[in-house]
């Protein structure tokens, strides 16, 4: 069934056109039904509800209370580079004056 | 020869395989859209000016870090933690095994100083896709330290990386 959304923020609102599977869309009916919503009121917060989430989550990694006291402890020792990693840099240097211009 | 520059139009990434789908699949669909949205800069090897060909790719963003729940907040920074994170990085099959891999994550190192000198950065940070991604990062020694409870996501802090005294660029 064809769906179209628009929001109900009366200072700035965009229309939102998709087709849904038919059952999605007529469950969403009932839900806002029960909820005393208009389907637009109920499509706008869960698309809203859905969008900060996702968004929430890309913006921070999220790790446990441990992992980020082990984050914390790793990048407080500032341990010194290891011997493969400031050989390879010497050479990754070395190479890169090689070919100027290529980015490297 | 290797050329090294960010993802343009020209590039073809419809013929990029390195073999894992989910890699494959970034760089056809997301990356171009990542990159107008300023949500990450995708850098990939060619082999020559104006080729076509993606030999690899990485991508960079900045992102914080955040604990889930915190149970004791005592002696925890207050401010944002912030990292450079390494989002992908993928050699095309027919390059692997001639060290672009690495050339990549050693120029993303130095991107990674590069950046902290001027924004408030902790740590080069990864999340291995796999054990034998996890397993590659760890075999070269760079001091990679892995977390606990999600041991695949890799840490190399940026005092660390300090003290490589990449001066130059």
């Amino acid at each position: 069934m064809p769906a179209t959304i628009t929001p109900t923020n009366p200072t700035e609102s965009a229309r939102l056109s998709c087709r849904l599977n038919a059952r999605v869309k007529s469950r969403a009916e009932e839900a806002a039904a029960l909820l005393g919503q208009s389907i637009t009121a109920f499509t706008e917060a869960a698309l809203a509800e859905k969008s900060d989430a996702v968004l929430a989550r890309v913006a921070a990694l999220q790790v446990s209370e441990r992992d980020f006291r082990r984050f914390l402890e790793t990048v407080g020792a500032a341990p010194p580079p290891t011997p493969a990693l400031a050989e390879a840099m010497r050479e990754y240097g070395r190479q890169a004056a090689e070919e100027p211009g290529n980015g490297w | 020869m290797a050329i090294i520059e960010t993802l343009q139009p020209h590039h073809d990434r419809e013929a990029f395989d390195c073999g894992r789908p989910a890699l494959n699949a970034f760089l056809q669909r997301q990356a171009r859209q990542n990159a107008d949205r300023n949500i990450g800069v995708t850098h990939v090897v060619v082999p020559a000016p104006e080729a076509p060909e993606i030999m690899g790719y990485y991508t960079l963003v900045t992102r914080t870090l955040e604990c889930e729940r915190v149970a004791n907040a005592a002696r925890l920074p207050s401010g944002p933690i912030g990292v450079v994170l390494l989002g992908r990085l993928a050699v095309d099959h027919r390059h692997q095994g001639k060290g672009l891999g690495r050339r990549m994550l050693l120029r993303a190192i130095r991107q990674t100083e590069r950046a902290g000198r001027e924004i408030g950065i902790y740590a080069l940070a990864l999340h291995a896709i796999d054990d034998a991604a996890r397993g590659w990062y760890l075999s070269l020694g760079y001091g990679f330290e892995p977390l606990l409870d999600d041991p695949n996501y890799l840490i190399l802090p940026m005092a660390t990386i300090r003290q490589l005294e990449l001066s130059e660029g």
